[in-house]
């Protein structure tokens, strides 16, 4: 069988093609909301986005299962405890950074450390309880694509879609004032008004994949793409581009492999693909890699030479 | 009418004041240098003035309104140090966002802005540069940059923190000529400054300033004098001034 054939054949089975598509998905919304955080030098708070997001899984689990009564293992449940939870402690880091003198890197420790450790301590309380569909829920420290409905693919696509439009409309205003925030502030395009949109869209993008690839890869997912794109990207908009590309690809060929070795977790899979492909855009891009930085050096030597 | 009306304006960093009671009037078609040693207040005065910083009391009308209701009139630009120049974009497309004010939320810029844009790089002298990325500038280019930028914004009254730091001779002429020809067309300029040498060839008013206080403001001819310098700066003042 061809490996062209082989890829058509694991299209055809659904479980296998619900993973594809939504680890694409994914992919390729992390790394074009990662464009935007890298260049705010903001990657950092994607990790207390996915550390964080394990207490509103165990919190959104609870509610469900034990007041609600419905499944709470569905991404469209997860995604919006885990959103609300991690907005929370998005917002509670910024509080932290303003009103006392610790800088932000110690805030979003403290966030990480105590929302990470509250989901744990929920989680291992889930783990012994008597709740119906308990089993499984621990998995979302690293995710499993395979456990992914129909049902959250649809998820997926649609708050997918919706960051997308967010970006895409906004972008302008996005761009001025990641690059000048202070021209942006000045023209009246107020952060007041931004940062709550920025705040929902990058918590919510994020979390979709939660269930696919798991909390702690999340900052890979949000990180690589984005630092690779920038070495090939010669303005904002192609770096979003490419960054979002590079995401969904990786997000795709990870998965694939994943299915091929068999019995590996996807997460860790697509990080490695991802960061195969940092890997190559650090070493070989025309403009700010180490070979195009060697060669140019290499150049001006020889110049030096044959004048003298 | 002044077009930049400053009264008892107030602000503190921590439990430092920054600003105190400071009081300015500006008139139109006006070049106005702000001078003093570091840590004087004139970047916080600039600041304050366009609400990029709390302020303690005070009042700031522009053209006797308030900033929001005439904010296409007014341009701040910011040093050119206060920015990230390995940003992934261009000389005109940081040009172009001079533009997006005028636009406001939401619409994107237009045949006219980019005829506005192509104006401003050709008044800069960078109209070559436009498609090179921000990060291969040298200082004078990064300046001459924010200057077209602010030209594309095109506001009446110009609210410049340092555009003449770290630039080059030329440069230092270029956009002195620049500002020049602003005044000729009736725009108004507050500029913080440092090199007193040029101040007398470039300013009409000078607003001295010195830990947070305005110590003294007026036409260069009257106050630009070596009292006021030395009450300013103290004695280095006196000594770069004798020096030019």
């Amino acid at each position: 069988m061809t490996p062209i054939e082989s890829l058509l054949e694991l299209f055809g089975n659904f479980t296998f093609r619900t993973m594809i598509l939504s680890t694409g998905i994914i992919g390729a919304v992390s790394g074009l909301l990662g464009s935007l955080l890298y260049l705010r030098r903001q990657t950092m708070i994607s990790d207390v986005i996915g550390h964080s997001a394990i207490g509103g899984v165990a919190l959104g689990f609870i509610t469900c299962t034990a007041l609600l009564g419905i499944d709470g293992r569905s991404v469209l449940t997860l995604t919006i405890s885990a959103a609300i939870t991690t907005a929370v402690a998005v917002l509670l880091t910024n509080v932290i950074t303003r009103f006392s003198r610790l800088g932000s890197d110690a805030a979003m420790a403290v966030t990480l450390a105590v929302f990470f450790g509250g989901g744990l301590v929920l989680l291992r309380w889930i783990g012994h309880s008597k709740l119906p569909n308990r089993a499984g829920i621990e998995k979302y420290v690293f995710g499993n694509a395979a456990t992914l409905t129909g049902e959250d693919l649809t998820t997926i696509a649609i708050i997918g879609v919706l960051a997308v439009a967010v970006v895409v409309v906004l972008f302008k205003e996005l761009m001025l004032s990641a690059f000048d925030p202070v021209l942006a502030a000045t023209m009246g395009f107020s952060p007041r008004i931004l940062q709550p949109i920025l705040l929902v869209t990058v918590t919510t993008g994020i979390v979709i994949g939660i269930k696919a690839v798991g909390l702690i890869l999340m900052i890979g997912f949000v990180m690589l793409p984005a630092a690779a794109a920038r070495q090939w990207a010669r303005r904002l908009h192609t770096m979003t581009l490419f960054s979002a590309v590079i995401g969904g690809l990786s997000g795709m060929v990870g998965s694939i492999l994943a299915v091929h070795l068999g019995r590996v977790p996807t997460g860790p899979i697509i990080i490695v693909v991802l960061f195969a492909a940092f890997l190559v855009s650090l070493l070989a891009s025309p403009q700010r890699s180490v070979l195009s930085t060697w060669l140019a050096r290499r150049r001006h030597r020889l110049a030096g030479e044959v004048a003298a | 009418m002044a077009v930049l009306s400053i009264r008892d304006l107030t602000v503190a960093y921590q439990q430092q004041l920054a600003l105190a009671d400071a009081c300015l009037d500006v008139e139109e078609g006006r070049i106005v240098a702000l001078l003093g040693p570091n840590g004087a207040g004139k970047s916080t005065l600039l600041k304050a003035s366009v609400g990029l910083l709390s302020t303690i009391r005070g009042e700031v009308t522009f053209f006797g309104r308030k900033l929001r209701e005439v904010r296409q009139r007014v341009g701040y630009m910011s040093q050119a140090a206060e920015v990230d120049w390995d940003f992934p974009t261009t000389v005109r497309d940081v040009v172009m966002m001079g533009r997006y004010g005028r636009r406001g939320w939401l619409r994107r810029p237009g045949a006219a802005d980019r005829q506005a844009v192509a104006e401003a790089l050709d008044a800069v002298g960078i109209s070559d540069l436009a498609g090179r990325q921000i990060s291969q500038l040298s200082g004078g280019q990064k300046q001459r940059t924010f200057m077209a930028r602010i030209l594309a914004q095109d506001p009446e009254l110009f609210l410049l923190d340092e555009p003449l730091a770290g630039v080059d001779v030329a440069s230092q002429d270029a956009i002195m000529a620049i500002l020049k020809g602003l005044r000729a067309e009736g725009k108004t300029i507050v500029l913080v400054h440092h090199d007193l040498s040029s101040v007398p060839d470039l300013a009409d008013d000078v607003v001295l300033l010195r830990e947070g206080r305005v110590v003294a403001s007026g036409p260069v001819a009257e106050t630009f004098t070596e009292d006021t310098v030395m009450q300013c700066y103290g004695f280095q003042g006196l000594k770069s001034r004798a020096a030019a």
